[in-house]
């Protein structure tokens, strides 16, 4: 190694700090819903970021029985599978036509993902419940996960493109000589070769349906269909918003969104070290 | 295959089957609803737009049910009654539009007074209700039917408690300085510096809603034009009189003499409706300019004595004092029912009297939309009653995009980064702008400044 | 599927996908923006003369400069943080590994409790705003401010705030695509006697540039497209952070100019095409070496 021991000792506390700090940052707002949601109402409103007068456990019972929040997040796994599975076929396909294959009409296709991009949802609310309904899609969730898969397109297949241009084009090579046709080549090869990609994209995907507030406001009006933010607008009443029980409805869906993010950072962000193909 | 990778593949296969389970379950109640017999569906753009607004939950469905069962008593062919009330006040307008561009099922629209003369009744989304309004007229008050006239039609069968615009006040902060309500605004501001050496601020007020601020000007054109500011809105509307008329400057200049005189927090606009409630609540302010609707939240979360007092005189203006407000909401027919005459049969059993009085009977209120139906015996309720009759509003005349700028511009203005002239300069342009793009002032029938009891 | 055909079979289903959901309603809404249309019914043909009047509109040129403005800060913030915090959970440290959960966590918090904790946070000190107290408690009374209240502190306070939101997920592009960098290379740099920073430089660098390319992509786009959300709920459009989205959204619901609202849209369209090619075009250049 080319540093000392001096700076690599220094190196490592400014790193341990630097990482504390942004721990910190990210921490803080969680402690604060975590804390709050063991307070009172009343409590909430005099001081928010004081410890409790007395710690509460009545309010996640009441997000559960009282606010039902159990049935926002059935429709919300529901959805999210839906619209993810549909996504995640339709982009990886597409992204790997983008990165490996050259053929006329590619850039006209790439021009046409871009510009769908650049489109806000509320100018498309009109057009979109004229598709749907003609479809007999408005109001279902399969309507609601085109919707998202859709709408995640873009960004999942650029991503998706950049991994998988990243792939050692040897490697492809070697499997079409062997007689692999193009589906099984990015099924067996591709793919697992790009999981730590192909796993993020899936979680920031799932992240972005699963806290999307306006599409399923909109077209999933049905109350037994409320997904878990539409749900959680409804702890927004007349004049007094139930901070504590918002709070700890929210906890208790973000702990564990946060354990299996955790797992599949373990198991497939973290990566191949040392990869399939050297 | 390995365990542990069959141990996974199962938990998916598990997760998906119970998914699928849930996804048809849901469908099937969809549909289920569509079964025998007749359903009606009575819509509340917002959460607050249902019976018993303001109340417990229990107690609204408890109220809701009752009523729905002795309706059901009447009507044997209707065997649903279905309550779709949800969602934030700001949504209500999208709310109630895409469930009717979706083609929803939507019979009765229970409305808010300032929608329904601002979006729904020329926005198509409602459907008139003369006839039958008419007809059981002697139930209500005039002033609650009035404030559901727009261009010459009824539109709503009032059914609420009357909202008025008032300061409330922490009882205990004013009597460590000394005082009591104040009646005049000179009183109020030589409390300054004794709230000032006791560390209280004297008023907050949720800035960061822009919409709130109107009431200040409101309150202070009332007095500028000498009680006759329906009149006058209407001249500047009309163009014979500008948004720089010095009346209106005047008006603004008074509404910002509560941030210079250091009544008013000049950074009140950070606060939205729960971090300045949360202030008041705290004990660190001591009043605040609000309405009614408030109250149920004041009295579950203060813990110490608060009182009313109206909008104090401004002792160099003109006019006296009045309260805003009235009836807030009531019963409307969906543009888009297919349902008509069963609606309207909804709405004629829900006003009766003794239906009414039931709905109403959890809000305690001081005064309600019906003539016979009176609650609230205590001395904040008779204190409120004494204010009426209640001024309108003056944003449901101005048009929305002019009411859009103005609440920003009073933003501005009580954030002290402009001038009273300044403001009044920008509303005129504002409206310049308006005008050529074809706005014309369309008077609405109730807009005499004598109807407003 | 022989060769030839290969893409077109691969571009098949997310062609009908977005044929369905999004090019079909584009094109149908720009076919309404032409028209008078109050959201329910079409009315007569209006022309170009819709878009003449947002493009004419003072409020309009208002929120296209703080959307400008706004973008600019939060793409720049987002790639500096994300890789800086993709660098800092990859460092040979232990424990690190845990951190990159942690790191991710804002992104997963709904946006209605990410405006009531920072709304809460940068109020006034007499108001329970921790950083004002904080300041005052360092002795920093001067530096106080009514932070979402002012005009041009708001601006950079939502800016920042978005930045601190997404940096999480710019971290995570980040890190799956310097997974994929070759080791060999780095040991090849090593050995040359090139040091951390150098390694950074001329190693991971431009290794990532495609994932770079996507990051500022999807930097761009959030701003533009996906910024109504972290602005209304901190300072409800006001004190200078009106952006095109919020002003499009007031068009439509709160006024009921949904053609115009819809033009405000393409509009905005054309204007993210513009930011975007170029970018596209720039980077494509340097790109063609693969």
């Amino acid at each position: 190694m080319t540093d000392s021991p001096f700076r690599v000792g220094f190196a490592r506390v400014a790193g341990y700090a630097a990482l504390l700090i942004a721990a910190l940052q990210a921490l803080g707002p969680i402690l604060w819903i975590v804390v709050g949601s063991f307070k009172s109402k009343a409590d909430f409103l005099v001081n928010p970021w004081r410890l409790p007068q007395s710690w509460l456990f009545h309010n996640y019972v009441d997000a559960f029985v009282v606010a039902r929040v159990g049935d926002y997040v059935w429709n919300s796994l529901t959805v999210v599978t839906l619209g993810l599975s549909i996504l995640l076929v339709a982009a990886a396909t597409t992204a790997y036509a983008l990165a490996r294959f050259r053929f006329p009409g590619r850039g006209l296709v790439t021009v046409i993902i871009l510009v769908t991009m650049m489109v806000p949802s509320d100018v498309l609310t009109v057009p979109l419940f004229v598709v749907l309904r003609s479809l007999g899609m408005l109001g279902t969730f399969l309507g609601v996960a085109c919707l998202y898969a859709a709408s995640g397109f873009g960004i999942s297949v650029f991503l998706l493109r950049g991994y998988f241009m990243s792939v050692p084009r040897e490697v492809e090579e070697a499997a079409r000589l062997d007689g692999a046709s193009t589906l099984s080549t990015l099924w067996y090869i591709v793919l697992p070769m790009t999981l730590p990609g192909f796993a993020s994209v899936a979680v920031i995907q799932a992240m972005a349906m699963w806290n999307d507030l306006y599409l399923s406001f909109v077209f999933l009006r049905d109350p037994a269909s409320a997904t878990v933010p539409v749900g959680l607008l409804n702890f927004f009443q007349r004049d007094s918003v139930d901070w504590p029980r918002l709070l700890a409805a929210l906890t208790a869906l973000t702990v564990p969104v946060l354990i299996v993010y955790a797992v599949l950072q373990r198991r497939f962000v973290e990566g191949l070290t040392a990869g399939t193909a050297k | 295959m390995s365990g542990k990778a069959s141990a996974i593949l199962g938990a998916i296969a598990l997760y998906l089957a119970a998914l699928a389970w849930h996804w048809v379950h849901v469908s099937k109640q969809g549909s289920a609803s569509e079964g025998t017999g007749i359903k009606l569906v009575v819509f509340g753009p917002s959460s607050w737009d249902g019976f018993a607004p303001g109340a417990a939950e229990d107690v609204v469905a408890r109220v809701t049910g009752d009523l729905d069962a002795r309706f059901r008593i009447e009507h044997p062919q209707v065997k649903q009654i279905v309550h779709d009330v949800r969602g934030p006040v700001a949504d209500g307008l999208a709310r109630l539009r895409n469930a009717e561009v979706a083609g929803d099922q939507l019979d009765v629209v229970v409305c808010a007074a300032n929608p329904v003369n601002t979006a729904y009744a020329r926005g198509g989304l409602i459907a008139p209700l003369d006839a039958l309004v008419t007809r059981i007229r002697q139930r209500f008050t005039p002033g609650a039917v009035e404030n559901f006239t727009v261009d010459g039609h009824i539109w709503a069968a009032p059914l609420s408690a009357v909202n008025l615009t008032t300061f409330f006040y922490n009882k205990d902060l004013f009597a460590n300085v000394g005082a009591g309500a104040p009646k005049t605004y000179s009183a109020f501001r030589a409390l300054v510096p004794k709230f000032r050496a006791a560390n209280v601020i004297p008023v907050v007020h949720q800035g960061k809603n822009a919409w709130m601020w109107l009431f200040y000007y409101m309150s202070a054109l009332t007095q500028a034009t000498e009680n006759r500011q329906v009149l006058f809105v209407e001249r500047m509307l009309e163009g014979t009189t500008k948004f720089t008329d010095a009346t209106n400057v005047r008006a603004l200049q008074l509404a910002r003499d509560w941030v210079d005189d250091g009544l008013l927090d000049a950074q009140s606009n950070e606060l939205d409706e729960t971090t300045m409630k949360s202030v008041f609540y705290s004990g660190k302010a001591a009043a605040f300019f609000g309405d009614t609707w408030d109250i149920p939240g004041i009295t579950s979360n203060v813990t110490f004595h608060w009182g009313v007092f109206p909008f104090p005189q401004y002792d160099s203006a003109l006019g006296h004092p009045e309260a805003f407000g009235g009836v807030e909401s009531g019963l409307c027919i969906s543009a888009t029912t297919k349902q008509s005459s069963l609606a309207e049969a909804y709405i004629e059993f829900a006003t009766r009297d003794e239906n009414a009085r039931r709905l109403l009977q959890p809000l305690g209120a001081f005064a309600t939309s019906h003539t016979n139906v009176v609650e609230g015996d205590d001395e904040i309720s008779r204190e409120l009653r004494a204010r009426l009759p209640a001024a309108k509003f003056l944003d449901w005349i101005f048009p929305p995009e002019l009411t859009d700028f103005m609440q920003r511009q009073m933003q501005a203005m009580m954030g002290q980064t402009q001038t009273p002239e300044q403001t009044a300069a920008n509303i005129e342009a504002k409206y310049e702008t308006l005008v050529q793009a074809g706005y014309v002032y369309k008077p609405t029938k109730s807009a005499s400044p004598a109807a407003t009891k | 599927m022989t060769r030839s055909h290969a893409p077109y079979v691969l571009l098949l289903p997310g062609m009908v996908l977005i044929g369905t959901f999004l090019i079909l309603p584009i094109g149908y809404g720009f076919w309404l923006s032409l028209h008078d249309f109050n959201g329910i019914v079409v009315g007569h043909w209006t022309g170009l003369s819709l878009y003449r009047r947002v493009i004419t509109d003072a409020g309009f040129h208002e929120a296209l400069w703080h959307t400008v403005v706004f973008a600019v800060i939060v793409v720049v913030g987002k790639n500096v943080f994300g890789l800086a915090l993709a660098v800092l959970v990859s460092l040979p440290l232990r424990g690190v590994r845990a951190f990159r959960t942690v790191l991710f966590l804002p992104v997963t918090l709904n946006i209605i409790v990410i405006g009531a904790f920072w709304t809460y946070f940068l109020a006034a000190s007499r108001f329970g705003g921790l950083l004002n107290q904080a300041l005052s408690a360092v002795g920093l009374q001067g530096l106080e401010h009514s932070w979402l209240g002012t005009p041009a502190t708001a601006l950079l306070c939502v800016s920042c705030v978005e930045i601190w939101r997404w940096s999480g997920l710019h971290m995570l592009i980040f890190l799956a695509g310097m997974q994929a960098i070759d080791p060999s290379l780095y040991a090849a740099a090593k050995l040359d006697g090139a040091n951390a920073w150098q390694r950074f430089r001329h190693v991971t660098l431009p290794q990532l540039r495609p994932i770079i390319f996507v990051s500022t992509l999807i930097a761009l786009m959030g701003a533009f497209v996906r910024s109504f959300d972290v602005v209304w709920v901190l300072t409800r459009a006001g004190f200078g952070t009106q952006v095109v989205v919020t002003y499009l959204y007031s068009e439509a619901f709160k006024f009921g100019h949904f053609a115009q609202a819809t033009a405000t849209g393409y509009i905005l369209l054309v204007i993210i095409a513009i930011f975007a090619f170029t970018y596209y075009f720039l980077s494509n250049s340097g790109e063609q070496h693969d």
